[in-house]
């Protein structure tokens, strides 16, 4: 059953993608085609499509922010296994930042739950060990509000002075992540892995007093950063 | 040094640094003629402002009745009571007998929402510039710290040397483009 789902749903992803470039040729039939598809995913072999689910949580946020770092992010996430090549993750988590910067005295604050949907590739699925490369994508959302104050702001021209302080700016933010990483097998159900992500803001909703600085779950508020994450994964035992 | 980078990037996301060069916002004024080309002003050009002085004077008016006060006071507005802030002012020059002058970048004031500017030229000629506008406190980030932004909501001005004005872009940030064109009625 899984497995004509999976297959139809392929299937129906590849042929309305490019179906502009295949207006000018013959449309191979409908059969021909999914029986490609299945060789490609090799669902012609004999393995269950579900292969099991597995949880996981990064370290790298809890021992940075323990390390000193300004950022506290910690996560969960769930990840189905399908024939070994195929995950669809879906990641929770929580950040936060309570930091001041000492030479300009500004101070910011804010802390929100943050989402990732995405899926990885096993780039190694027809090796049947426990670890693999795999590469992957994400798309990330936080809805968050922040405080931002500092000194007041003195009229270098005209005198006099401003007060700078900004509680409660709604704001969210959905990016993109691309990313490769690796897993291995530590002991029985418990993996390990890294993975380094790309992330790309697509969109952050800045206000007339402040754009945010930090975001849960992207990081600073550059238009592009890197984020590293080591996961702890547990597989959940199956059948 | 990549992989520094990348550490410092994803598990900190610390700062690059890039501030930008100012940290000052200034409005733009471009000087043209009545066919809109860029011109060169022959006459040097001074530019004046009266600022305000630190020690503001705080008025409160209500019909006949008059209360100074050094400080606000907030419970006199809840009476009726209206506002009229007054503060000493000082001639201030913010641009001396510069020639052939073909842009002028101005600072506006962070507290006020209207600045007066007082063009001098040198035939004992002059003309006044008021530039009402919105002023935003702007926070750039944790390094490079905090700068005014504005959004010109109006412009006027004497015609004496000027033709007219016009706002080209209302925002007016520390990315420094023209704000303002000054249509000048001779051509120089």
């Amino acid at each position: 059953m899984l497995r004509s789902i999976l297959l139809l749903a392929i299937s129906l992803l590849l042929t309305v993608a490019p179906a502009s470039a295949q207006t000018r040729k013959m449309r191979p039939s409908a059969e021909s085609q999914r029986s490609k598809i299945a060789e490609w995913l090799d669902l012609t072999d004999s393995i269950p499509v579900f292969q099991g689910v597995s949880v996981m949580t990064d370290l790298v946020g809890p021992g940075w922010y323990a390390f000193g770092g300004d950022f506290l992010s910690t996560e969960v996430a769930v990840e189905v296994n399908l024939l070994n090549r195929f995950f669809p993750v879906l990641e929770v988590g929580y950040g936060r930042t309570d930091a001041t910067n000492e030479d300009t005295e500004l101070h910011y604050k804010t802390a929100a739950p943050y989402f990732r949907v995405g899926l990885n590739y096993n780039v190694q699925y027809k090796k049947k060990s426990p670890g693999y490369i795999f590469a992957g994508a994400r798309l990330g959302y936080t809805s968050f509000e922040y405080d931002v104050d500092g000194p007041p702001m003195t009229d270098p021209v005209w005198g006099g002075e401003l007060p700078f302080h900004f509680s409660g700016i709604r704001s969210h933010a959905l990016w993109t992540e691309l990313m490769i990483g690796v897993r291995a097998q530590i002991h029985k159900n418990f993996h390990m892995g890294w993975s380094f992500r790309y992330k790309v803001r697509l969109n952050v909703k800045d206000s007339p007093n402040a754009s945010p600085w930090y975001i849960p779950g992207f990081g600073a508020s550059d238009n592009t950063t890197f984020g590293v994450t080591y996961d702890l994964v547990y597989r959940i035992p199956w059948n | 040094m990549a992989l520094s980078a990348l550490l410092c990037a994803g598990l900190s996301g610390c700062e690059s640094g890039d501030c930008m060069l100012s940290s000052e916002s200034y409005c733009s004024f471009s000087f043209v003629n009545a066919a809109g080309k860029g011109i060169k002003l022959l006459d040097t050009l001074t530019v004046a402002v009266n600022l305000n002085d630190y020690d503001t004077t705080y008025v409160y008016r209500c019909d006949t009745d008059t209360v100074v006060s050094q400080l606000p006071v907030d419970t006199l507005e809840a009476k009726g009571y209206d506002l009229l802030l007054l503060a000493n002012r000082v001639q201030g020059i913010l641009l001396n007998r510069k020639s052939g002058a073909e842009r002028v970048e101005l600072p506006l004031s962070f507290t006020a929402d209207r600045d007066t500017f007082f063009f001098h030229y040198s035939a004992r000629l002059s003309d006044t510039v008021w530039v009402e506008h919105q002023n935003h406190p702007y926070f750039s980030s944790m390094d490079c710290g905090t700068v005014m932004h504005y959004k010109i909501v109006g412009i006027a001005s004497t015609t004496h040397l000027i033709d007219s004005i016009q706002v080209t872009a209302p925002e007016v940030t520390n990315t420094l483009k023209e704000n303002v064109k000054i249509y000048f009625t001779v051509s120089h």
